[in-house]
Parts: structure tokens; C-alpha cells; sequence
């Protein structure tokens, strides 16, 4: 009997050293890719939004396929947060270069999505959302589909892949 | 063999295997991670070194004029090196370090580049030449390099500099005589009966220009009627009495006002006999004819080509510095440069001055082989200088990266051989600028209506729904951002105090649509309007139009100086 329980145990404990232990070794290295592809992705994406001034559809579009090409789905979202001069130009003793002067109102993912990546019932053509110099642009993304290396891995961890770049817009967009 | 003793030999195989996987994976995302983080530092600093120029080039009044141009430059390249210097200090870089990984800084204008590189000085302290290969390297801004291409047909024999926009000087041989021409070029410009100018059909007229400024403090704000010339805004402001006189001419030279002369010309020649010379002056200054100079020019240029025969050079005459044809790398090398002059508004043809025009193609083209000839020699020579161990190279830019440098005052910056983990760093950054004061582009051109005083975007689809009156006219952007200017008052022991105060030259506010959220702007060609819109449509065309072109022809140029 006891013999028997052992062996149990002993079988259960090779499986685990044997299958589990090299496929959550693989699985998070892959995960490490992933992980380094979107912030490579989302990088280039903000980096490009911020020195031409918009957001293209072609731009997303790319940053979409790199995103799904890793397996995974992903949350992408942009923030951008528009400089309103108006305030500061209305009196003339606030500097407009301090910071904590200005004034940003933020526009999101979906009202961004709505120019760059209208539905396919929507009349409007896909644009390119254009941004200008002082804005700023932020986007993030992360995984909503657990990586196989979550699911194995989810009794002790609870990360995601996460991305996120952004900063000051530097040029004003051509239309 | 036993189940566990399996296990054990499994184990001994696999993990050293995923250990060492493990590993080599987190440096290469290290690496990466480093090279991206690197990326995002360079390219801020070549922002705060092109924010730098901008902000430097708006509040002096002098920016323009080679050697404060060059401090301006200088200034920038003190900011890159500062930024660069916070940006890496985390990463246990000084700024000495970091000149040693930066092989060249360039600075696209809007005629030519400056290029901040090391060189070999082979001039001594005391003036005496010591001799290629024995001089010292110092790193410091290289002359001027205009975007210019030679070009020879039979005895024809020009040197043509290109600009970011249609603007050209040609000098050299054409047509049996020396040539010295510069200007825009335009296609479909005439002069119609009645010594107006039309352009696409469309009238350009004279314009009453004001700008709200404080020259007096006892009378306030004031609207003051200007007219800028060759880079320089001259101000009408009557002293009270009505008359024009010598006192009512002004100039704000880098914040202080100044009392000016200005001088009525016609055709280059000064009209000084003139029994009424203020009031000419006034009226010169209030009735500003700039934009029909502008076409005025264009006129002129365009048949002095046809005339010296130079609309018959083609792209495949140009020549390089040793008199061997270059290679453009296009299918037809018989483009003829000035064909599209003659293009009419009737045919379907591509004018000139349009983005799409063979002549931009190949504008576009010498540029960039300018830039990339001398930047790659300069990389390549870095080598000699840097103390870096790496082998410096000349990276392949993007052709997205061109169009941008090709039509915007820009930077750009390189920075190699910094060792992040298992290779070596070798990144570039463009970072372009439309808010200064070198170049007008066409999106510089804002529209301003007076029943909400707001300015907007040309293509603002908001602006056709404003009456026709409403619309007060075009104005430069930088027209909108805060200046300076010094106020001299006298307090009541005689002592002046002079204080500066902030002010808009224009004081309109945005609009929130196009200029704030930068949306519902169109984007078909405003250029279309002109011919095809409605009567509103043609207004705004014709508005834009005249404001653009006043606006280039008052910018400063070095020929125009003499």
C-alpha cells in the first residue's frame, strides 16, 4: 500500500519535472518575446505618432498585426492629451512654457478609433487623427488572453504583458 | 532503469539547457530594452536642441542674419549636449563620453544645412598653416551648404540652388550671358489688363495689415499698420499730429522699439526727389503690395528662363563637382526641370509650385543627395577622431524621415557606438519644426474671422460656414505666438525705466476644431478652390494665397541684404 502511494507521487512528480517544468520554461521565454515586441511595437507607433504630428490608420494597423503576430490578443490604448493655448494666451502674465500652466484635455482610445479605424457600417474613410506640436500622445497595451505561461503559471503569478510609451508630440500633422 | 532515475537524467539534461536559454534571452531583452530606451532619450534631446532654435529664432529679431543664425545654432547644440547629459547620467555618461559617440548634428534650413561635425584645423593658434594630417580636430559647425546642383548644356552652365519650397536662385552661364536670378516659381501667373496680377485666374490685391502693439504706454495698445520686408516689420505710428513726418516709422529690433528710416523704392530705385516722401512712405507701409510683388517676381522669373533657354535643362545635365554626370536613380533622366512653368490653369497638368510636380520630385532628390554626400563623408571620417572603439557608418534614412526633412526646417541627430550589453548602439533621430521663422510652409498660413476673433487652419471645413466679410485675412503662425518688447517710461525725476512686457502680435485664440484639435481639416488641395470653389470657397483661396505669398516675399534673404 504504501509502496504504491509513492509511486503515485513519484510518477506525479516526474510528470511535473518532465512536461510541466520544461513547457513553463518555454512558455515564459516566449512571454519574453512577446513581452519585448510590444514595447518595440508600441514604441515605434508613439515615436512615429509624435515626430509626424498624427496617428495614421497604417500606423495602428501595423502596431495591431506586430501586436497579434506574438499570439496573444491585447488592449491597445492611446491617450492623447491636447494642449489648449487659449487659456494662457488670454492673459498675457502666464507663462506658457511653465509647466503646471497649461491646459490638456485628454482624448481616448475610442474617439481616436472612430478617425483612424471607423466601422466598417460608418460612411467616414479611415484618416489619419492629426495631432500638433505640444500634445501629447500616450499608449499602452496589454494582454487580455492569458499566455499559456499565465495559465500554468497562475496559481503563483499574475503578471500581464504590458507596454507603454509615450511623450510630447513635435511636429503639427500635414492633413 | 527506474522512473526517478529517468527524471534525474531529464533533469540534468534540461536544466542547464534552460538555464543558459533563460539567460541569453534576458540579455537580448535587455539589450533591446536599452536600445529602445536610448532611442526615446536621443530623440527627446533633439527635440530640447530644436525647441532650443525655435524659441531663439521667435524672440530675436536678428535670427536670420548668418552669424546670429550661427549663435542660434551653437545655442541649440549647447541644449542637445545638456539634454543628452541628463538624459544619460543614469547610464554613467558625461558630455565629454558622449561627443566621442556623436559622429555629426545637422541642421536642415531652409536653404542649406549646417552640419556640426569634428574637423581637422590645420591653422594654428598664431594664423600659420601646419599642414594637412598634423592639425588638431576640433568639433564645431562647418560652413553653409546650400542645396545647390551644377548643371551643363552646351554653353549653358548653371549652378541652381534649391529651398523647401519652389524658391530657386540661378547663377552661372545661360543663353550667352552671366545670369544672377532668383525668385518662386509659379505656373499659371499673369498680368491682366489694369496692372493687376492674377493668379489661377484669381485677382491679388493690396491688404491693410495691422498688428496690436504697445508703443506708447500712455495711449495703450494700439492697432499699428506694418509691412515686413526682407525679414524686418516696419510700423506706421502716427505721433498724434495726423501728418506723416520722420518720427512715425518704426522698427522692434530683438524687444526695443527703434525709430526708423524708411525709404520708398520702385523697381530697386530709391525715390528720394519726391516732394511728398512720408506720406509715400505711409502709404507704402499701409497699403502693403508685398503679395503682388511676390507673383510680380514670379512673372519675371519665368520669362527670363524661357528667354536664357534654361526650361530646356533637363535632369540628366547635372553634374558633380568633378563634371561627372550624377546618378539620380529615376527611370527618365530627360525631365525637363522647368517644363511645368509653362503648364496653364486650362490642362490637367501638374503646376510647379504643386507637391506632386516633377520639378519638387527632383528638388526633393538634390536635397537629399546634398545632405547624404557631405553627412556620410562626415560619419565616415568620425573614425579618425573618436576615441570610441566602434566603426562609425552612415545609417540608411527612411524615406518617411526624407519627406519630412525635405519639406521642414529639421535636425538630425546621430548617436553610435555606446555598448548596450552584447552589441553596440547606433541610432539617428529627425525631429522637424514648423513654427519658426526661416521658412513659410503652406500649413503656416492661418485664417483669422473677426465675429469670434479665432484663428483656424486654411482647410478648416468650419471656415466656409463664416460670412465673406467675416474673414479678415491670412497671417503667419508665428504671428501668434507671445513676444517681447521694451517699454520705456520716464518716471517723474526724468530717470527711464525700461520695462518688457509680453505681447501678441495677433490676438486672436485658436479654434477649437482646427488649430486646437486639429480636426475637421480637409484634405483636398486649397489650390483647387481657387479655380473650381464657390464664390465663398474662391474668397478663402484668394485670402490664403495673398497672406502666403506676402508673407515669402517678406521673409530675409541674404541676396535681398545687398
Amino acid at each position: 500500500m504504501g509502496d504504491s502511494f509513492i509511486m503515485i507521487i513519484a510518477i506525479m512528480v516526474a510528470v511535473v519535472i518532465m512536461f510541466v517544468f520544461p513547457l513553463m520554461t518555454f512558455a515564459g521565454r516566449t512571454d519574453d518575446i512577446s513581452q519585448l515586441t510590444a514595447q518595440s511595437a508600441v514604441t515605434e507607433f508613439a515615436d512615429q505618432a509624435r515626430s509626424i504630428g498624427k496617428i495614421t490608420p497604417e500606423s495602428y494597423n501595423q502596431l495591431v498585426q506586430t501586436l497579434t503576430a506574438t499570439g496573444n490578443t491585447y488592449d491597445v490604448e492611446i491617450e492623447v492629451k491636447v494642449l489648449d493655448e487659449n487659456p494662457g494666451k488670454k492673459t498675457v502674465q502666464v507663462e506658457r512654457e511653465k509647466i503646471g500652466e497649461n491646459v490638456y484635455y485628454s482624448i481616448f482610445t475610442a474617439q481616436i478609433l472612430e478617425t483612424i479605424s471607423p466601422d466598417t457600417n460608418s460612411e467616414d474613410d479611415a484618416k489619419p487623427y492629426l495631432l500638433k506640436e505640444g500634445d501629447m500622445v500616450v499608449v499602452k497595451v496589454k494582454n487580455v488572453s492569458p499566455t499559456l505561461y499565465q495559465q500554468l503559471a497562475s496559481w503563483f503569478n499574475i503578471y500581464t504583458i504590458s507596454a507603454d510609451a509615450g511623450g510630447i508630440v513635435t511636429a503639427t500633422g500635414k492633413a | 532503469m527506474k522512473l526517478q532515475h529517468l527524471s534525474i537524467i531529464f533533469v540534468i539534461i534540461i536544466l542547464p539547457i534552460s538555464l543558459v536559454l533563460s539567460s541569453y534571452v534576458d540579455s537580448r531583452v535587455k539589450t533591446l530594452n536599452l536600445q529602445i530606451s536610448y532611442d526615446t532619450k536621443l530623440y527627446n534631446s533633439t527635440y530640447d536642441a530644436i525647441k532650443a532654435f525655435q524659441l531663439n529664432t521667435i524672440n530675436s529679431g536678428t535670427s536670420n542674419l548668418a552669424d546670429s543664425k550661427l549663435r542660434d545654432i551653437e545655442a541649440s547644440i549647447n541644449s542637445f549636449y545638456n539634454s543628452m547629459q541628463n538624459n544619460f547620467s543614469m547610464n554613467g555618461y558625461n558630455k565629454e563620453a558622449l561627443q566621442n559617440h556623436v559622429p555629426a548634428l545637422v541642421y536642415t534650413l531652409y536653404d542649406g544645412y549646417y552640419m556640426y561635425s569634428p574637423y581637422e584645423n590645420t591653422v594654428n593658434d598664431t594664423g600659420e598653416y601646419v599642414g594637412e594630417g598634423t592639425g588638431e580636430y576640433v568639433s564645431d559647425v562647418k560652413p553653409y551648404v546650400y542645396y545647390s546642383c551644377r548643371y551643363v548644356q552646351g554653353t549653358t552652365d548653371v549652378v541652381i540652388g534649391y529651398t523647401l519650397d519652389s524658391y530657386v536662385t540661378i547663377k552661372g552661364r545661360a543663353g550667352g550671358e552671366f545670369v544672377n536670378l532668383r525668385g518662386y516659381l509659379l505656373s499659371d501667373v499673369k498680368n491682366v489688363t489694369g496692372g493687376n496680377i492674377q493668379y489661377r485666374g484669381v485677382d491679388i490685391e493690396k491688404e491693410q495689415l495691422t498688428e496690436r502693439l504697445l508703443l506708447n504706454e500712455a495711449r495703450g495698445y494700439e492697432n499699428v499698420p506694418y509691412r515686413k520686408v526682407n525679414g524686418v516689420k516696419y510700423y506706421y505710428y502716427d505721433n498724434g499730429n495726423g501728418i506723416a513726418d520722420e518720427n512715425d516709422f518704426y522698427r522692434i529690433e530683438n524687444g526695443s522699439v527703434k525709430n526708423t528710416r524708411v525709404i520708398p523704392m520702385t523697381s530697386g530705385i530709391q525715390e528720394t526727389g519726391a516732394t511728398d516722401y512720408y506720406e509715400r512712405a505711409k502709404d507704402f507701409i499701409v497699403n502693403n503690395a508685398s503679395a503682388q510683388e511676390y507673383y510680380q517676381d514670379a512673372i519675371e522669373l519665368k520669362n527670363n528662363i524661357i528667354r536664357l533657354g534654361l526650361d530646356n535643362l533637363k535632369v540628366g545635365n547635372a553634374v558633380d563637382e568633378r563634371g561627372n554626370p550624377i546618378d539620380w536613380n529615376v527611370a527618365n533622366t530627360d525631365i525637363k526641370i522647368f517644363e511645368e512653368l509653362k503648364n496653364t490653369g486650362s490642362d490637367s497638368k501638374s503646376r510647379i509650385e504643386d507637391e506632386t510636380s516633377q520639378f519638387n520630385s527632383h528638388r526633393m532628390d538634390v536635397i537629399k543627395y546634398t545632405i547624404e554626400k557631405n553627412l556620410s563623408v562626415a560619419i565616415a571620417n568620425f573614425n579618425k577622431v573618436s576615441t570610441a572603439t566602434s566603426e562609425f557608418g552612415m545609417p540608411k534614412l527612411r524615406d518617411y524621415e526624407w519627406d519630412k526633412l525635405t519639406q521642414n526646417i529639421g535636425m538630425i541627430s546621430f548617436l553610435q557606438g555606446l555598448n548596450i550589453g552584447g552589441k553596440l548602439y547606433n541610432g539617428y533621430t529627425v525631429v522637424t519644426n514648423n513654427k519658426n521663422e526661416e521658412y513659410v510652409a503652406e500649413e503656416s498660413i492661418y485664417m483669422e474671422t473677426t465675429s469670434d476673433n479665432t484663428f483656424h487652419r486654411a482647410q478648416d471645413a468650419d471656415l466656409e460656414n463664416y460670412n465673406e466679410s467675416d474673414i479678415l485675412g491670412g497671417y503667419f503662425n508665428i504671428d501668434y505666438e507671445r513676444k517681447t518688447i521694451d517699454i520705456v517710461t520716464q518716471e517723474a525725476d526724468g530717470t527711464e525705466i525700461v520695462k518688457s512686457q509680453y505681447y501678441y502680435p495677433r490676438e486672436a485664440t485658436g479654434c477649437y476644431h482646427s488649430i486646437i484639435a486639429q480636426e475637421d481639416v480637409q484634405d483636398f488641395k486649397l489650390k483647387d478652390w481657387l479655380t473650381t470653389g464657390n464664390a465663398k470657397q474662391k474668397n478663402i483661396a484668394k485670402r490664403y494665397y495673398t497672406a502666403l505669398a506676402r508673407e515669402r516675399q517678406g521673409l530675409y534673404r541674404v541676396e535681398e541684404a545687398f
